[in-house]
């Protein structure tokens, strides 16, 4: 009875500490834009990776993903999400609009092996954060594969619900519920990650 | 878009799995006053999304990334040009004097252009302005041209008009001093098969002086009143009997008429416009004179 009730008054702290740190970015205070990069520059940079596979273009991401955040920072609302969500929000869309816009040369084709071995991340967590991203990605294991490939397509590939509905042969409604319901259930993993 | 249906697309918009269209929609359903638990469930959705992207492998980013961050944010960086060697004081004399010449060269043709642009600007104004005035001065000048032809016209009908008018009152006047004379003759004109008088005239020998008066010759299209005078089997022309709307006619007799003796009547025909030398038409008045 008890935990939901912590939970619930945690997300509105985090929601209103969100809050104050855009408004100060709204109001160009350089200073909490270097706060936002602090906590969210290595996981804008892991999703642009995770997107693009090559470092220099993902490093390329996170830069315009901070500019947009410093631009866009008024229309920021904690109630719809966390200011971590907003920036990775940003830094996936840039991601993929690299991708679709990436012309499939042989050049690319040979950066993108040469960036492969370049653009394994480097350990930058502590243990405690380590280990909260294995309980997340075990937790991402127990989704069932229907569940978590809707996700994946449509976080990492970028793919509509109804691009996602015609390569799987699902109906659209189905794709809908999975990503509800997958999402539902890492949600209820945010609060025991921070 | 009901709650329950947004909803249920909150997820895939939270993922950013929702075409322009159906995001539109969505935002649509968020900017509504009323929601059950609309708002919640797109925060869910996101905090999700922040798991799943919590589950990759957060990469070290170098300092220069935050570095190229800053600068944008303050505007481009300052260019940094390396330091030379001072030259020597004639060589920077030289140079200063060179660099003073550039300037004052690029002032001066600045500021030529800037005459020159001016001079053009205020020219294609002036050209333009004058072009406008000719235009209007020459539609002023035609329209008064067609108002003083419009008024000369209506004067010289004016003029027409009043002399016609003073013609009426001299003759009405002769008529008058005619009838007041005693030596007048009042000469009845009817139709040569009887019938009521159509008109009179006046006529007084001793002065050679006649009028004819009628109220009954109605104007007729393409015809024209002629008065005769009838001496014997002469028929003279005393002239045209031009009728006002009302047929009112008041004619004066030319006094050569009288010259050769006294007529035996007065007749009146319709002619063909202009009239004719001797009669061709009917005879629709005719009065005789008393024999003396």
């Amino acid at each position: 009875m008890l935990l939901p009730l912590l939970l619930a008054i945690l997300a509105r702290a985090t929601a209103a500490a969100d809050d104050t740190l855009f408004r100060r970015v709204a109001a160009r205070d350089a200073q909490a834009l270097r706060i936002l990069y602090d906590r969210c520059a290595g996981l804008a940079l892991g999703v642009a990776l995770r997107i693009l596979h090559n470092r220099s273009e993902a490093e390329d991401v996170v830069q315009e993903t901070f500019l947009e955040s410093w631009k866009r920072a008024e229309t920021f609302d904690g109630q719809r999400g966390s200011a971590t969500a907003f920036v990775l929000s940003i830094a996936r869309s840039r991601a993929l609009d690299r991708l679709r816009s990436r012309v499939t040369s042989d050049k690319a084709l040979a950066s993108l092996g040469r960036e492969a071995e370049a653009s394994v991340p480097l350990p930058i967590e502590t243990a405690e954060h380590r280990q909260d991203r294995e309980r997340i990605q075990a937790a991402l294991l127990t989704l069932p594969p229907e569940q978590r490939q809707v996700l994946e397509l449509a976080y990492f590939e970028g793919l509509t619900q109804r691009e996602i509905a015609d390569r799987l042969s699902d109906p659209l409604g189905t794709v809908k519920t999975r990503a509800r319901l997958a999402l539902e259930k890492l949600s209820a993993l945010l609060g025991e990650a921070q | 878009m009901t709650c329950a249906e947004f909803q249920e697309s909150a997820g895939l918009m939270a993922v950013g799995a929702l075409s322009t269209e159906e995001m539109s929609l969505a935002e649509a359903h968020l900017a509504e006053p009323r929601h059950s638990g609309c708002l919640a469930a797109l925060r869910r959705a996101a905090d999700g999304v922040e798991v799943l992207a919590r589950s990759l492998s957060p990469a070290r980013l170098d300092e220069r990334v935050w570095r190229g961050i800053e600068s944008q944010l303050a505007g481009p960086p300052p260019v940094k040009r390396a330091r030379r060697a001072a030259p020597p004081w004639r060589e920077r004399i030289a140079w200063s004097a060179a660099a003073a010449a550039v300037v004052l060269l690029l002032a001066n043709l600045a500021a030529r252009s800037h005459d020159n642009r001016r001079f053009a600007e205020q020219t294609a104004t002036a050209t333009q302005e004058r072009a406008t005035a000719t235009g209007t001065l020459e539609r002023e000048r035609a329209t008064a041209t067609a108002v003083a032809t419009r008024l000369e016209k209506e004067r010289e009908s004016c003029a027409r008009d009043l002399l016609a008018v003073r013609d009426d009152a001299d003759r009405q006047r002769f008529a008058l001093e005619l009838l007041q004379t005693p030596a007048t003759l009042v000469v009845s004109l009817a139709p040569p098969k009887g019938g009521k008088p159509g008109a009179r005239a006046l006529l007084n020998l001793e002065q050679r002086k006649g009028v004819l008066l009628s109220v009954a010759l109605a104007p007729q299209a393409g015809k024209d009143y002629e008065l005769w005078i009838i001496r014997g089997d002469k028929k003279l022309s005393a002239g045209l009997l031009r009728a006002g709307p009302s047929g009112g006619v008041l004619a004066s007799i030319d006094s050569g008429l009288f010259a050769s003796g006294r007529p035996d009547a007065v007749a009146v025909t319709l002619e063909k416009t202009g009239g004719a030398p001797q009669p061709t038409g009917p005879i629709l008045l005719v009065g005789a004179l008393p024999k003396s």
